[in-house]
């Protein structure tokens, strides 16, 4: 069993004080370009649209609501 | 649901606000459940968020959160991993104007506003390789992509302890930008602040 954590609750009510050594890593950074959007080969559990989702709550419903009927 | 690798988890995401109409009361309620019992003993605070917070924090629209839900066999479902969405700002009001025109494109900016990874988490009932953390954070840049697509932004920041950054977020071109104030409940905890470039996104 192994746990995975991170966190930045902090964030959401304060900003983050950027100093010089900050921003020139961030120049840096831009520079370089953006950052991976996801490993290779990676397929999202969320397709987006809206009739996907209604599709996988109903699977989930009939997996909740089975438990009770079992 | 989705199935990747033979010992990979399936799973499937949904935002809790996805939850929220009368007709998916049973899995709302069942979601909550496994919420209120979900174990993370490396964080404290985040194992706390989860079981305690998550929810107020939902209603009150600062952050949004994401979780992964699978097939379980005597509850029904489980909630394997959940992650939370939200924003911040980057204050440059310290930095030289030079630099700041520089990261800037010239435009005149003492405040930049970033999206920021706000939790994320595995279950300790699930190892790496049911489901890799690698596999959650690539869900929830795929959420942060979409947005950034509707409403632009530039930066992605997360707090992390160092071994995790290392072991996630480096290698998903994530760099440190400095050193972050640990969470309340986790005072002996080193924990960094990272960033990766989005605009391209």
């Amino acid at each position: 069993m192994e746990g995975l954590s991170s966190m930045a609750m902090t964030a959401l009510g304060s900003a983050y004080v950027i100093s010089s050594e900050g921003a020139e890593r961030l120049l840096e950074m831009q520079e370089g370009g953006s950052a991976p959007v996801s490993q290779p080969g990676f397929v999202s559990g969320r397709p987006a649209d809206a009739e996907s989702r209604d599709r996988r709550l109903s699977e989930l419903q009939r997996l909740v609501v089975g438990r009770f009927r079992g | 649901m989705t199935a990747e690798e033979p010992d990979s988890l399936s799973y499937s995401v949904f935002a809790l606000s996805d939850l929220s109409e009368d007709v998916y009361t049973p899995v709302r309620e069942a979601i909550a459940e496994r919420l209120a019992t979900f174990t993370c003993i490396r964080s404290p605070h985040l194992q706390a968020f989860a079981r305690e917070k998550v929810q107020a924090w939902e209603d009150h629209g600062h952050s949004r959160t994401y979780v992964l839900v699978c097939p379980d066999g005597d509850d029904g479902i489980d909630v394997p991993a959940f992650f939370t969405i939200g924003m911040t700002s980057l204050d440059l009001t310290g930095v030289s104007k030079q630099l700041r025109k520089k990261l800037n494109g010239s435009i005149s900016m003492d405040f930049t506003g970033a999206y920021t990874i706000a939790e994320l988490a595995r279950s300790d009932a699930y190892t790496n390789a049911e489901l890799p953390g690698a596999v959650i954070l690539d869900e929830a840049k795929s959420i942060i992509r979409q947005s950034r697509q509707l409403i632009a932004g530039r930066f992605l920041v997360v707090d992390a302890q160092r071994p995790v950054f290392e072991a996630l977020y480096e290698p998903a071109g994530f760099r440190e930008i400095g050193v972050a104030k640990s969470p309340v409940d986790m005072p002996d905890a080193e924990f960094l602040t990272a960033c990766a470039i989005i605009k391209d996104w």
